[in-house]
């Protein structure tokens, strides 16, 4: 079911750089099609003959069905200079598009799904971090995660016990803040945009503002698309296939704070587009 | 395999499935297989102990039939938990120090080796062992057509327990019969006495034009395994 929580948030639909004069993409929303178009000067979105809300932000193309109820999230760390602005393109996944943000949160499977990259099987421990939901700002986050990555970048050379913070300032998004190799000090950003196209599909739109003059362009997107594919893998193969908010449907533990806490929210805030909420 | 002495409430052995053929199924190996429309992880431990499970990990929900085989455990792709024989979860690598409690177990279905075929049950008490008719294997295929279409296509000379009894290529021969989703069916086949490899390679040419001949008749899942993205109507889904 699509709720009004659901209906009024802002949404990736497209990359900016699909936006070429004359051009006409169509997209489906939430089980809806909708249309892009650029005349040459503007952009536009529609669904039928009604003109949908558009703005363009973080090298895509964002729309919502309804009335946004608050504006798009601020990323200001993926505005600053000297980052590359790193826009991956789309993954189609058979999943609810909450559960695609809830793996991307997740550190614990590194070392089975992201072998000898981003985790090791001889060092599989989750240490304890520190997790809040923001009520003020409205957002997860996790803080004072570190583990250990065989490879934790493109950039990278050898092991690292790499540091990590995770935001979620809305349901489909959520943002990695991760050491970056090249820059001690600053954060690495990745993001992973995720558009609904139904409660059990999804569009996933990974976009990465680094300090990495060097890596060429292709690299990093291989690079992302590599462990996105081997987290795909799992993603459709998770059941059910609708993230259960029942706490007795599933089984988590300490290493799934973050988990916990972005179900929770999701629950309060009660978006349940992607979810099950009864226990089956 | 684990067949116990039977018990006086168990259920008629027709309850067991034949959901795959013994010969070429390994120590250490683990598969997706469907019984009674539910979603099963058959696996075989090193030591050769054979267990059927629900499809799913208890943690994140994870297919346990894309996990991997360590010793006599199976763990779950995603996060590494393993699992003992007796279900229970007896490591959580994200905790190496912890022991986890015995809720935190997958579920057990039950599973049978015999003649040539392995069974699955999904019934609460274990039933009685399928009646011996000893088979040798040769292939099994999945067949996009459901049991119906093969039941008018084969002659079948006798039908008992999920096994049908025919000649094919004027050999007498068994097939176990497996209902899977979406309309489609997963047929094993075997001979009654041991033949040649040259045989079995005729053989199973057979079966492979029985499947084309089926699935000519019965385009079904066409449409049916397509992905269709499922809509509000499967909010309360498919937890098994």
């Amino acid at each position: 079911m699509i709720n009004e929580i659901a209906l009024n948030d802002w949404y990736p639909v497209a990359m900016a750089s699909e936006l070429k004069p004359g051009c006409r993409l169509n997209r489906v929303l939430m089980e809806r099609e909708i249309q892009i178009s650029n005349d040459g000067d503007k952009t536009h979105a529609f669904e039928g003959s009604r003109v949908l809300p558009l703005q363009i932000r973080y090298d895509h193309v964002w729309t919502s069905l309804g009335a946004p109820a608050r504006p798009l999230f601020e990323i200001p760390e993926g505005e600053q200079d000297g980052r590359r602005l790193v826009a991956c393109g789309r993954v189609h996944v058979r999943c609810s598009p909450l559960r695609a943000v809830e793996n991307f949160l997740d550190i614990a499977h590194f070392p089975y799904v992201h072998t000898g990259i981003l985790g090791a099987e001889d060092h599989p421990e989750v240490e304890r971090y520190d997790v809040e939901i923001d009520d003020e700002k409205d957002e997860v986050w996790a803080r004072q995660v570190k583990f250990f990555q065989p490879q934790a970048a493109k950039s990278a050379e050898g092991g690292i016990m790499a540091d990590y913070m995770y935001r979620v300032p809305a349901p489909t998004t959520s943002i990695l803040y991760k050491t970056c190799p090249a820059r001690v000090g600053e954060w690495d950003i990745i993001t992973l945009f995720v558009q609904p196209v139904s409660e059990t599909t999804c569009d996933v739109w990974p976009w990465m503002a680094l300090y990495d003059d060097e890596t060429p362009f292709n690299d990093l997107v291989q690079f992302q698309q590599t462990i996105f594919m081997q987290d795909r893998s799992i993603l459709e193969n998770q059941i059910p296939a609708l993230l259960p908010l029942d706490p007795k449907m599933e089984t988590p533990t300490r290493a799934d704070l973050t988990s916990i806490a972005y179900r929770r929210w999701l629950k309060r805030r009660r978006m349940f587009y992607g979810a099950q909420t009864i226990a089956a | 395999m684990t067949q116990q002495s039977p018990s006086p409430t168990a259920k008629p052995s027709s309850s067991w499935i034949p959901v795959a053929l013994s010969a070429g199924f390994r120590p250490g190996s683990n598969i997706r297989v469907f019984a009674d429309g539910n979603d099963i992880a058959l696996w075989s431990s090193f030591s050769g102990k054979l267990s059927a499970w629900v499809n799913r990990c208890p943690h994140r929900g994870m297919r346990l039939s894309h996990g991997f085989v360590r010793g006599e455990m199976l763990a779950c792709i995603y996060h590494g938990w393993h699992f003992a024989q007796d279900a229970n979860c007896k490591y959580i690598p994200a905790h190496p120090e912890l022991v986890p409690g015995e809720m935190i177990c997958a579920q057990a279905h039950h599973a049978h080796e015999q003649d040539g075929l392995l069974w699955v049950s999904c019934a609460e008490e274990e039933p009685d062992a399928p009646a011996r008719l000893p088979g040798f294997g040769v292939r099994s295929l999945l067949i996009d057509a459901p049991r119906p279409v093969l039941a008018g296509v084969l002659e079948v000379t006798h039908e008992a327990q999920g096994r049908w009894e025919l000649t094919l290529a004027d050999q007498p021969v068994i097939l176990g019969v497996q209902d899977w989703p979406e309309g489609r069916t997963g047929v094993h086949l075997l001979t009654k006495e041991a033949v040649s490899a040259e045989t079995k390679k005729m053989l199973s040419r057979e079966l492979e034009a029985m499947r084309r001949t089926c699935e000519a008749i019965a385009p079904v899942s066409a449409s049916a395994s397509a992905s269709v993205p499922s809509g509000p109507s499967s909010r309360s889904g498919d937890a098994a």
